[in-house]
């Protein structure tokens, strides 16, 4: 193995950058790390280099163990998105720094830099100064110099990315066939995924500081495992439905498991993947004989036209209760929508469908993604009633097939392996069948950092903190401030679990008319689909509020109204009236409601959402789920 | 689980230099000016109002503040004046004017102070037309008013140069074309991003008048209660071996000016700039 | 940036030049109040040096620089400046090299205690020296139990100078190095260099312009500081007088045409010091396009 990571973790301040990322790279091989901004890609390049240390993990080159080395001892090219050209040298006293370094001879240094130099096309213009260049003539520069000294290793940290579109293609292909006749072991970092099926030989998918999926681009793209790369490579349709009897139920349709497909237990979730270049439509129910699998009958909403091929979109009624996590449902629209492609054609063709028209859609080809259920964190800790965290972490794992972390941090004087039996006891208690999945975790140190930490190295989508009784003040400022802190440094959701909700039969989702209040209406249309909860979705008016704004909020929650029976989720709406507190907390007596869905979004408003979860908590004895609202939500 | 909490860093020479640095600074920067504050907590505070708050005291006081307010207003005029006909005009002889505008900062003080006394005394050749006017600058507080001029000019032009520099050229031609006139334009559209900077400017030009000696000690008149600044008067104690009275009125002055430069520290803050670049 | 991106801005900034403007009488009356101005403050005082300085003819200028004072004078601003420079010139290496390479906690205010010197008047820039090393000062007694004599001397007029001229060479630096970055001296370490490789093969050669000219600002000032070395220096003729201390020693006895006379050697000074900086300007701006 050329190139071996091991555990490589890496936080900037308190923000976790990297993740537990392994990789092996191949000699010769050319290894693409993909990922949008902030997913950790270039860190990982540079942790590589040396050029960052990591905080914890092994980097190993060429067999031998870099992690303690300078970059200077490594035997690395490094290849820079702003070239970082030296600006008073020219062309070939660049290609010749690292052999100078290495006080390589004279003839052999010029050799090597004729020989480079042609390599990437620059022939002859040894002697020009790098502002003489253009953009891509310094990048091809760049990479010269960094081959120079051959190399073990080569490191390209987007190196195309400052560059037009079209000289970015020139460069591709020079780069993959310089590649292949040098034979370096190639890592490189972009955020394009069609330079990364392009060039790789293979590919990683990088989110958040993780590393989720390697392999092939044709894996990738046709037999992801997560919904995430199947979403993020390229367009796909990715619905969600249920096991059902040993087939996939999606609404009205039911497939069979393609074979090879991941064991999914009874009542799961399953979510499928299709491409859209699969999607096919006729005026006609496809014939059983055919390889083609009906799901159902759309229609027409849209048709563009973009060279090569056709673009569709068709909205099927026949999917009611289905998610579609690809593409998400838009906010206040009741069906699930599929993208088809098709070859376009100059004269119209036989198969031609016009905007309106209903049509049978079946797949050609379809994946199942492996099975992943919601993961929720249940923090058991001694500061907060660890009880309620896990009868609802219970409560939530059953209905929606999901996993529960046990959190437990330990004080110092505690016995590890006594507060594990305290635990295993603890949860055979609970779950005497083992359903739901539980599993433990125990942190070294107590507090809210450590909670935070497992949240962000977790990946959870729910974090659950059992609240205090109404009348312990200071367990209620405690639980707020460490919920704020989760809020802020995690966008993880948090629910204040109630010992009081055995059951959730009713949920109260208070949202704000507009924009930032969509998440929360979105986050809790997928809670109520697994629990099967009377939802009401409140707004509180302004006392004075103008006939316009009180039009809007009612568009508002008939858009969220439109959603929740997308997901068959029985519902209705409500309007309050200013002022907010005392209109929310009237309405939770009134209600009976079990849980109350807020959200929060910038840190501002998590102050104020603050609070009026701590006076929720205070007053009312329900639970209380935060939601962080992400502002670019599709 | 985390192996090694280290923050490696792969450029070298970060130990060597922040201990030179910080050596370097401790001994010729710190220690001495410590000694300050050393020498007036000798003094109780008694004493020490007393002798900064004596009447010729305050009279310097007075002129220092006054003539170095008085000065920086007139370069913020100027000074602005200056910088946009350089930045947004094309004219002869452009590029000398803009490199003169540092003669402040390179002509030592002493012959500035010389040569601003000889042009405008009353028989130079700026002065003696001025005479005629009935007005006399040499001697007088509008000398060291115009000293300060001399000496605080380059603070506001250098500082709102690169300002007007980035000012985008579409948010003119957006006010154009919603139809607003220059005037509107100047004063609503430009005129209220530019005060950060101005203020910067204004404050860079003041904090420096405030500690001015050499070109002003020739221009003014130096009579106690008239023309006797603030610096000329901790001289002629320390001339008299009144050391207590000197760092007394030392850090009445000092206080002052940091009080100034943390106000110049936040406005670039303000301004989104990493720090000021008028230089010294 | 593209050469067409580039021509483009250049494009668009000649656009705001030509017709979204003041109409030219207006413009030519604003250009004609600032140069007026400029003359009026900058220009008339450094015309008025070299005037009088050759009012007595020729011979006069050169007797009036070639007096013994005189030379003692320049012997010691020449002394003073070739401690201080150098001393101030690895001080600002050190410092940019610290805080545009690294980030640590106290780095702003470390450039802020940088910037002091700047703030405190020069007056008291030489006070605080004699505070310390003067005849009552903290230090006296341990200076003159090794037999050295500091205020009343060169060693404080050095020690004064040094203080006064201490930013000049850091804050030159500094926003340079800043705005270079750090990638070309990365990419040298990828290729092997040790540190000093890196030093003086990548960020020597780049910063040398700024380098230049932070040495030549500090150079004019360490020769032209007159409120701190005054404080410190006693005015002993012949022993610790500076230029800028002859001058005023000359001015005060009215022998004008030689205080000139010597004044035109640091208004020389000057003008280099700004064509320096005008040559510097040029320099990046080519570098940058």
């Amino acid at each position: 193995m050329a190139i071996v990571l091991s555990n490589i973790s890496k936080r900037f301040g308190e923000q976790l950058v990297v993740n537990q990322v392994s990789l092996e790279v191949e000699d010769g091989e050319l290894f693409v790390l993909l990922g949008s901004s902030g997913s950790g890609k270039s860190t990982v390049l540079r942790i590589i280099a040396g050029l960052i240390a990591p905080e914890s993990g092994r980097v190993k080159l060429q067999g031998k163990d870099v992690t303690d080395l300078p970059p200077q001892l490594r035997g690395i090219g490094f290849v820079f998105q702003n070239y970082a050209i030296f600006r008073h040298m020219t062309v070939a006293e660049n290609v010749e720094f690292g052999l100078k370094i290495r006080k390589v001879s004279r003839a052999e240094r010029r050799r090597r830099r004729e020989f480079l130099l042609e390599l990437v096309g620059l022939g002859g213009l040894g002697g020009r100064m790098p502002n003489q260049l253009s953009g891509g003539q310094r990048q091809r520069v760049a990479l010269a110099r960094a081959l120079a000294y051959e190399p073990a290793v080569l490191l390209l940290d987007e190196p195309f990315g400052a560059l037009d579109l079209k000289i970015r293609c020139q460069l591709r292909r020079s780069l993959k066939e310089i590649q292949r006749q040098i034979g370096v072991t190639t890592i490189l970092v972009t955020h394009d995924q069609e330079e990364a099926f392009e060039l790789g030989d293979r590919v990683a998918v990088l989110e958040r500081g993780r590393l989720l999926e390697s392999g092939s681009p044709q894996e990738l793209y046709y037999k992801p495992h997560t919904e995430f790369v199947a979403a993020f490579l390229g367009g796909g349709n990715v619905m969600v439905g249920r096991s059902d009897k040993g087939r996939i139920r999606l609404g009205a349709a039911v497939l069979p498991f393609p074979p090879g497909a991941p064991v999914h237990e009874e009542g799961a979730p399953v979510r499928i993947l299709f491409r859209p270049e699969t999607v096919k439509h006729q005026p006609e129910p496809f014939a059983a004989s055919t390889d083609v699998v009906t799901i159902g009958q759309g229609r027409v909403t849209l048709k563009t036209f973009t060279g090569p091929v056709e673009k569709l979109r068709f909205e099927l009624e026949t999917l009611q209760g289905v998610r579609p996590a690809a593409p998400a449902l838009a906010y206040g629209q009741r069906f699930a929508n599929i993208e088809a492609t098709q070859e376009s054609r100059s004269n119209g063709g036989s198969n031609d469908a016009a905007l309106g028209d209903l049509r049978w859609i079946g797949l050609s080809n379809f994946h199942v993604l492996d099975p992943s259920a919601l993961k929720f964190l249940a923090v058991f800790d001694r500061a907060q009633p660890g009880l309620s965290a896990v009868q609802m972490a219970k409560l939530l794992g059953l209905a929606s097939h999901g996993t529960t972390t046990l959190l437990k941090s330990l004080a110092p004087d505690d016995a590890v392996e006594a507060v594990q039996q305290e635990l295993q006891l603890l949860l055979q208690n609970i779950t005497p069948h083992g359903e739901p999945r539980f599993e433990t975790r125990l942190r070294p140190a107590q507090g809210g950092r450590e909670i935070t930490r497992e949240v962000q190295e977790g990946y959870y989508d729910l974090v659950i903190i059992g609240r205090p009784p109404q009348s312990d003040q200071e367990g209620v400022r405690r639980v707020t401030q460490l919920t704020r802190r989760l809020l802020i440094q995690s966008g993880v959701p948090v629910l204040l679990a109630s010992s009081a909700s055995s059951s959730i039969r009713r949920m109260l989702i208070c949202t704000a008319a507009g924009e930032p209040g969509k998440t929360d209406v979105r986050f809790g249309a997928r809670l109520a689909r697994h629990i099967h909860a009377f939802t009401t979705i409140f707004h509180a008016a302004h006392s004075k509020a103008s006939e316009e704004e009180v039009k809007r909020a009612r568009h508002h929650l008939e858009q969220a109204r439109e959603m929740l029976s997308a997901y068959d989720v029985p519902n209705e709406i409500k309007i309050g009236q200013e002022p907010v507190m005392p209109s929310i907390l009237n309405e939770i007596e009134t209600g009976k409601h079990d849980l109350v869905i807020l959200g929060a979004s910038g840190s501002s408003s998590v102050r104020s959402a603050d609070d009026l979860v701590s006076r929720i908590v205070t007053l009312t004895d329900c639970s209380v789920l935060i939601v962080p609202m992400v502002p670019d939500v599709d | 689980m985390v192996t090694r909490i280290q923050t490696k860093r792969a450029l070298p020479g970060f130990g060597l230099s922040l201990g030179f640095t910080v050596l370097y600074l401790s001994l010729l920067v710190l220690i001495p000016l410590a000694t300050i504050f050393l020498k007036v907590s000798t003094l109780s505070f008694g004493e020490f109002w007393q002798i900064a708050t004596t009447p010729r005291v305050l009279a310097a006081y007075r002129l220092s503040f006054g003539a170095s307010l008085a000065a920086a207003f007139i370069n913020l005029f100027f000074g602005f004046l200056v910088a946009w006909v350089l930045v947004r005009y094309r004219f002869p002889c452009k590029r000398m004017a803009d490199a003169l505008i540092d003669l402040p900062f390179a002509l030592p003080t002493a012959v500035a102070g010389i040569s601003l006394t000889t042009v405008y005394s009353s028989n130079g050749w700026l002065g003696s037309w001025l005479e005629r006017v009935g007005v006399k600058v040499a001697y007088t507080p509008l000398g060291i008013c115009l000293a300060l001029v001399f000496i605080g000019l380059p603070f506001v032009v250098r500082t709102m140069q690169p300002v007007l520099e980035e000012l985008e050229p579409e948010l003119e031609e957006a006010a154009a074309c919603m139809g607003a006139g220059r005037g509107q334009i100047f004063f609503r559209v430009l005129l209220p991003g530019l005060w950060p900077s101005l203020l910067t400017g204004f404050s860079l030009a003041f904090a420096r008048g405030l500690g001015e000696y050499g070109s002003i000690v020739f221009i003014a008149g130096n009579l106690p209660f008239s023309t006797e600044i603030v610096p000329l008067l901790i001289m002629t104690k320390l001339d008299q071996f009144d050391y207590k009275g000197a760092t007394a009125l030392a850090l009445v002055m000092l206080l002052a000016s940091f009080t100034l430069m943390l106000l110049i520290n936040s406005l670039s803050h303000l301004a989104g700039k990493k720090s000021h670049r008028a230089e010294v | 940036m593209t050469t067409m991106a580039a021509s483009a801005d250049l494009a668009r900034r000649a656009t705001v030049n030509n017709y979204s403007n003041e109409s030219r009488p207006v413009q030519i009356l604003l250009i004609s109040v600032a140069l007026i101005f400029l003359s009026l403050v900058l220009l008339v005082p450094l015309f008025c040096v070299f005037t009088y300085a050759f009012e007595k003819g020729i011979d006069v200028y050169f007797r009036a620089l070639s007096d013994t004072y005189t030379l003692s004078a320049i012997r010691l601003t020449l002394f003073t400046a070739a401690i201080a420079v150098p001393l101030n010139l690895i001080f600002g290496i050190s410092a940019a090299w610290l805080i545009a390479r690294f980030h640590f906690p106290g780095r702003q205010v470390l450039l802020t205690m940088i910037d002091l010197p700047l703030a405190v008047s020069p007056v008291i820039a030489g006070m605080i020296f004699v505070l310390l090393y003067g005849q009552r000062g903290l230090l006296h007694p341990i200076i003159e139990a090794l037999g050295i004599q500091i205020i009343f001397a060169p060693a404080g007029i050095v020690l004064a100078t040094t203080f006064v001229t201490l930013p000049f060479v850091a804050r030159e630096l500094v926003p340079v190095m800043l705005e270079q970055g750090s990638a070309e001296e990365e990419a040298a370490l990828t290729m092997g260099a040790s540190g000093w490789h890196t030093f003086f093969l990548i960020t020597l050669p780049n910063i040398k312009w700024a380098l230049l000219y932070g040495v030549i600002l500090c150079n004019a000032r360490a020769m032209g500081e007159f409120g701190a070395v005054s404080v410190v220096s006693g005015h002993i003729r012949g022993l610790t007088n500076t230029l800028p201390l002859h001058i005023e020693v000359l001015y005060n006895e009215y022998n004008f045409t030689a205080a000139f006379a010597v004044s035109s050697l640091l208004a020389l000074l000057a003008i280099v010091t700004l064509v320096a900086k005008a040559v510097v300007e040029w320099k990046y701006s080519k570098g940058n396009s």
